[in-house]
């Protein structure tokens, strides 16, 4: 179904979802690569994404993404409410619907306000930990992390997963190519295994990486590896050169009692904590979390 | 932090020796023992204290090695296996587990075989085989090391040490059984100081995150692992030198066909039995070797009955120091810094007044490297 433009227009396609399955649709949300998200709601009034993806863009990736949230069951990550396709004038569209999480994404927030104060990290960072812990014991990275990819619920503070499109199952072989010159992430949150494709070094300790950026740009408004007046490609290329941590993070994390931070952000998984526990239990006592 | 019999060929009567009871465990080998004859032989001994360490040894599982073949958990289709499948390790597992049971052993090691290359997959692989081998084994209440192969001229590239470590500590073992594979012919010291400096980061990376090391196939350079952190180390009798290479799976040759050694803390070194009484004649032999009982033992062999053979006591003599610098070096009785210096000075004395040793490469010429090695290594 194209516009005029020739972008695919999900829409009707949505709306035809929507009929099939009782639901009432609220409104156009947003749009991916290969998909597009709506806003619906069920019998019971509750606020649901339904997400379309594009016809032909369904993919071992796609697949991946889908088992992963259904194996998943946290509080902090969104929920997956169910799986399906439909077909459309011989055309088949695969969809997700998932819980829809009001409070607009962690990204948002810092970008209209600022920095959290530290009353909103130490829970932010408990939860997100938590998430990690619940990901590694079913042996899943999910090698996005990042603001945008974190909502917050209606209460504006509950963080939730989201975006499971680049997950990695580590029970399952590797998608990436070994001669891609970098692995899937988002270059400016990801860990220097990530940017080199260092296939056989991403674990968690990759999510933990991630995961110290974000709670360093949530905490500070800078990235741990970020030189004054650096252009964000040179803090990257820091990160994929494993350099070292700027002056000015080391002095932030240390006066502000979170140099776990720069533990989290160390270059080589080795240096980084080892076990989720362990990282939440230095978290949890630094912040009293 | 104790020391470990690392057992090879003809072993088991060093591990009834009450003069060596510092040792805390033993690693078994397979290549050189039926199963049967393992067990015998455990059962013979008072090991209650002694932690028994299954090594299953199928380094290189591609021809007949020893006894090996002789054992049930021994793959009968070694020669055609892929042996980069991880099914196909883990399909051993049930045999191994079996075996180790028999034997009556506390701790097993991970079966790994010995790489043409040692790759980051060659570790991922060798993590998931550690990680099946403890679903497997850990129920029968083993605890599981992980069995880590390295290459050490590989070592000598700055960023393997973390790599290896990063993709080795992912595993849920909390022990890991360090093997240093070499081509460095018997009788050689290491002196490749970056390769040394790698081997030092991989074992301090690796109990920096709280992973227990057990360096197996030491020898004197036990000084650099231990400075290194290593909370364990295994030697045997024939590792004064005797590395870790493919032909250490070739029977040593018996009795009058080796040269006792004995081994001089204040020269780091392992001297021949002339260059012991130059030494000794020097007065350089150091306060340890004459406390050490192995030690006396030989010097009144020499003395009083000249052309006796004293290879068992050499044996012992080496084996009986190693537990004791290892406990020495543990408590911070020794600095490791000091000990290599002084050894060093003590060869440049040998050297400024013309005592040479038997050996051309018997220098201490290891020395220099091996300071450098722990100098910069640690820094």
């Amino acid at each position: 179904m194209l516009t005029s433009g020739g972008r695919e227009d999900l829409q009707p396609v949505a709306h035809l979802i929507c009929e099939e399955r009782g639901l009432e649709f609220v409104q156009h949300q947003g749009e991916g690569s290969f998909k597009q998200v709506f806003q619906v709601r069920d019998t019971e009034g509750e606020v649901l994404a339904l997400k379309v993806l594009k016809a032909g863009a369904a993919s071992s990736r796609t697949e991946r993404e889908i088992e992963a949230m259904q194996r998943c069951a946290h509080p902090n990550i969104v929920a997956l409410k169910a799986v399906s396709r439909i077909r459309v004038e011989q055309v088949a569209y695969d969809y997700v619907l998932e819980t829809f999480v009001q409070g607009g994404t962690l990204g948002d927030r810092l970008r209209r306000e600022g920095p959290l104060g530290r009353a909103e990290i130490a829970p932010l960072g408990h939860a997100m930990i938590d998430v990690l812990a619940h990901l590694h014991s079913l042996r899943l990275v999910h090698r996005d992390i990042k603001p945008d990819n974190v909502m917050l619920a209606e209460d504006g503070s509950t963080p939730v997963l989201v975006d499971f499109g680049i997950v990695r199952d580590l029970s399952a072989s590797s998608l990436t190519h070994t001669w891609a010159n970098r692995g899937p992430a988002t270059p400016y949150f990801a860990a220097p295994e990530q940017l080199n494709n260092d296939k056989h070094l991403i674990d968690w300790r990759t999510d933990q990486f991630s995961l110290g950026v974000m709670l360093t740009y949530a905490a500070f408004g800078v990235h741990p590896f970020k030189c004054e007046g650096e252009a964000p490609d040179s803090t990257v290329a820091r990160v994929a050169n494993r350099g070292e941590h700027s002056r000015q993070f080391l002095e932030l994390a240390d006066g502000n009692g979170l140099l776990c931070l720069s533990e989290m952000t160390q270059v080589w998984p080795v240096w980084r904590y080892r076990l989720p526990q362990e990282l939440a239990a230095v978290w949890d006592s630094t912040t009293g979390g | 932090m104790p020391a470990y019999h690392q057992m090879g060929h003809d072993s088991w009567n060093l591990l009834a020796e009450p003069r060596l009871s510092a040792y805390a465990g033993v690693v078994l080998s397979p290549v050189n023992d039926t199963e049967e004859r393992m067990c015998k032989q455990l059962a013979t001994l008072a090991h209650e204290n002694l932690e028994i360490v299954f090594d299953p040894q199928l380094y290189y599982p591609r021809s007949d090695r020893g006894k090996l073949p002789d054992w049930a958990y021994y793959p009968s289709d070694v020669d055609t296996a892929d042996q980069s499948s991880l099914n196909w390790w883990a399909g051993n597992l049930s045999a191994l587990g079996e075996s180790v049971g028999n034997v009556g052993a506390n701790s097993v090691c991970s079966p790994a075989g010995v790489p043409r290359s040692f790759s980051d997959s060659y570790y991922s692989l060798n993590c998931e085989i550690c990680e099946a081998t403890a679903d497997r084994l850990a129920p029968q209440g083993l605890s599981v090391l992980q069995t880590v192969l390295v290459n050490l001229r590989e070592l000598a590239v700055p960023e393997r040490p973390a790599a290896i470590a990063s993709i080795v500590s992912r595993a849920s073992a909390e022990r890991v059984y360090l093997v240093v594979v070499s081509d460095i012919e018997p009788r050689r010291e290491i002196r490749d100081t970056d390769a040394l400096k790698g081997v030092m980061r991989l074992i301090r990376y690796l109990q920096g995150t709280g992973i227990r090391v057990l360096v197996g196939f030491v020898s004197s350079d036990i000084v650099l692992w231990k400075a290194a952190q290593a909370a364990d180390c295994a030697t045997g009798k024939f590792f004064n030198l005797r590395r870790f290479t493919p032909s250490r799976f070739e029977p040593p040759a018996e009795g009058g066909g080796q040269i006792p050694y004995w081994f001089e803390e204040s020269l780091m070194g392992f001297l021949r039995e002339a260059d012991l009484l130059r030494i000794r004649n020097g007065q350089l032999l150091s306060e340890t070797s004459q406390a050490n009982p192995f030690a006396v033992e030989i010097l009144s062999t020499l003395d009083d009955s000249p052309g006796q053979p004293w290879l068992a006591a050499s044996w012992r003599q080496y084996m009986h120091w190693f537990a004791d610098i290892e406990a020495r070096l543990a408590s911070s009785e020794v600095d490791p810094r000091v000990l290599l210096r002084d050894a060093e000075a003590h060869w440049m004395r040998l050297e400024d007044n013309d005592i040479l040793m038997e050996e051309p490469r018997n220098d201490g010429g290891w020395l220099r490297p091996w300071r450098r090695a722990l100098a910069e290594a640690l820094r």
